[in-house]
């Protein structure tokens, strides 16, 4: 194993919906360069668990840490102009009044009201302290993806009614360079040549294999440095799936580190480095993908044998 | 309530052609405040397309609009067109355009940050008793500014015909409203399809979860719908109470209920919906009134849409029934 810390790190999430919780005592690891796959059965907490990670689902307990590389620390470490500076004052003004009654309640409504809120509409208020492992449970949602991790999500939730390029453009929502975004669209559809013929069509009217192939693409154009995908084989026919696989594999050994859930076992455990089993909100093995692969137990219980 | 009906129809009514107009003026009169309710209507569809709130107090927010646009009429001293010179009066309908829009936008952010979005993961129907709530807040805000009577809003831009045919009379009243509402509708649908923040909006509408998941802050996202709702509101406040050149505390409710029903009818949520059910409302309201009888347009206009609902349950132009997950 490299010394080098991990690129994700979850150390005993807890996460649910409501009165039931969902993931209990979770802990994995994804390293840099590994396809890493979890897999289990229907209702095991694998989606709660890619939410969780990226902040759609609130933690309860435990850490979710991920790896910010130094370029990304560069891009939202410094408070800029006016703006930064404002946020600046607020924040260390809420700071300073934490512990007063009224005042400190006043001073973090107005913080988060004025300065989050109405500062946002005009440009990114989102600031990092520093590079290297920062805890990422406590980034607001729509932040997260500027960390460097994106996620291809469960039914694949492409915008229906923009088109396949301005579906892509919304991953790229978090970006600046223009140019360089209009350069990845093409890349993409180098990747995906269906989806060029279709650039100008809706997204709800691609069929599913192409949506999916959609919902990656998107995910790739915030260029993370960490891919979640979830079920990218639902529902597709088996020549589709192996597509989406040979993408995956090429997407591995461009440097792309993924965590990919998966209900289709044995296309998972063939793709990744290493595997994790998850049943009713906790991992029961972890292995290299290839050892899993032949354990009797996970053959009869995820293999069908 | 009837009564409050009827005093509209009638304020309407003292800006209607004269007698003896032939189709084509009840036409042009529709079209003209069909882009009024559109405007407002716009308002009502972009603020539910994000978070699926129908909100009530939009109306009342038009009135206090219109409210101000009058006071810094009061304010600059331009009241009475004869006795200001041309160039003062073109610099207060340029403030009123200016800032009633932005007081408006910036009354309506406010709204949203106080009242709905503490209540943003309640069920949907508390936060709409809470809109209706916010109505009344406004509409006695306005009965206190102004008192319960009718107030006479500045007659600043002359009623010279344009065209001068026998036939139909196009005033520079007329061309003001189209001149001010056809080319904000246009901004919009720029602002909507092509900028980034357009963008978003349209993809938070789509789907929130995966909007989140791009990066999308969702109370950026939210903040520009009611700035922009606003705004529009304020924009036909000022060109409402130029036109038709009377206003009152009551207005927004009329006008607003005219707004939301364009808002249902071109499909809620739907933006160029919005406009069409805007301008089938007017015309169809005008004509109404000038063919059937006044106190018909009004049973024409909403038998229209219930007919339309029956046969189209999502509007003219709406297909958004969001997938709830």
């Amino acid at each position: 194993m490299s010394t080098a810390p991990p690129l994700l790190e979850v150390r005993d999430l807890e996460a649910g919906y409501g009165p039931i919780n969902v993931l209990h005592k979770l802990s994995l690891v994804v390293n840099q360069g590994e396809i890493v796959t979890i897999i289990g059965a229907n209702g095991a907490g694998k989606t709660t668990l890619l939410n969780a990670i990226c902040g759609v689902v609130k933690a309860r307990a435990g850490e979710v840490v991920f790896n910010v590389s130094p370029e990304v620390h560069a891009r939202y470490g410094s408070t800029r102009g006016l703006v930064g500076s404002l946020v600046g004052v607020a924040s260390n003004l809420t700071r300073r009044t934490a512990g007063v009654p009224v005042v400190g309640a006043v001073t973090r409504w107005a913080t988060a009201g004025f300065v989050d809120g109405v500062l946002s509409v005009f440009a990114d208020t989102f600031r990092l302290a520093a590079s290297g492992p920062t805890a990422i449970h406590e980034v607001a949602p729509h932040n997260v993806v500027k960390l460097g991790l994106a996620q291809s999500p469960e039914g694949r939730k492409i915008f229906p009614r923009l088109t396949v390029r301005e579906n892509l453009e919304m991953g790229a929502f978090t970006r600046r360079d223009t140019f360089q975004v209009q350069a990845d669209i093409q890349k993409a559809y180098q990747m995906f040549p269906i989806l060029g013929k279709r650039q100008t069509q809706p997204g709800g009217l691609l069929s599913g294999g192409e949506q999916q192939m959609l919902a990656i693409a998107r995910a790739l154009m915030s260029r993370p440095k960490l891919l979640l995908l979830d079920e990218p084989s639902l529902g597709l026919a088996p020549q589709i799936v192996v597509q989406i696989f040979d993408v995956i594999r090429e997407l591995n050994k461009q440097g792309m580190s993924v965590l990919l859930v998966e209900q289709n076992a044995r296309m998972a455990l063939k793709v990744a480095h290493r595997g994790y089993v998850l049943e009713t909100g906790r991992i029961t093995f972890t292995d290299k993908a290839d050892v899993l692969l032949h354990d009797p137990r996970i053959r009869e219980a995820y293999l069908g044998e | 309530m009837v009564e409050l009906f009827a005093l509209s129809i009638n304020d309407v009514a003292t800006s209607s052609p004269a007698a003896g107009a032939g189709f084509g003026q009840y036409l042009l009169l529709g079209l003209v405040l069909g882009s009024l309710y559109a405007l407002i209507a716009l308002g009502y569809t972009m603020v539910y397309g994000i978070i699926e709130l129908i909100n009530f107090a939009h109306g009342d927010l038009f009135m206090l609009g219109s409210f101000l646009a009058l006071q810094l009429a009061v304010w600059t001293g331009v009241t009475v067109a004869a006795d200001s010179g041309t160039g003062s009066i073109i610099l207060t309908v340029l403030l009123m355009l200016v800032l009633t829009p932005l007081c408006c936008a910036a009354l309506n952010v406010a709204t949203d940050r106080v009242i709905y979005k503490p209540l943003r993961n309640s069920p949907k129907l508390t936060v709409i008793v809470s809109a209706i709530g916010v109505s009344f807040i406004f509409m006695n805000l306005g009965l206190f500014w102004r008192g319960a009577t009718q107030v006479k809003f500045p007659d600043l831009i002359p009623d010279i015909d344009l065209i001068g045919g026998a036939s139909l009379r196009f005033t520079l009243k007329d061309a003001m409203v189209i001149g001010v509402t056809v080319p904000v509708m246009l901004a919009l649908t720029v602002f909507v399809k092509f900028t980034s923040l357009g963008k978003a909006m349209r993809a938070t509408a789509q789907n929130p979860t995966a909007a989140q998941l791009m990066g999308i802050n969702a109370d950026r996202v939210i903040a520009a719908t009611f700035a922009i709702g606003g705004a529009l509101a304020g924009v036909a406040a000022v060109v409402y109470g130029l036109y038709i050149k009377s206003v009152e505390y009551q207005m927004g409710f009329q006008n607003g209920l005219y707004a939301f029903t364009a808002a249902v009818l071109g499909g809620i949520g739907n933006i160029p919906g919005a406009v069409l059910g805007g301008l089938v409302i007017g015309v169809v309201g005008e004509l109404g009134k000038a063919y059937v009888g006044a106190m018909w347009s009004e049973v024409i206009i909403f038998g229209i849409l219930i007919v339309i609902l029956i046969f189209r349950p999502t509007g003219l132009l709406g297909a958004r029934t969001r997938e709830k997950v």
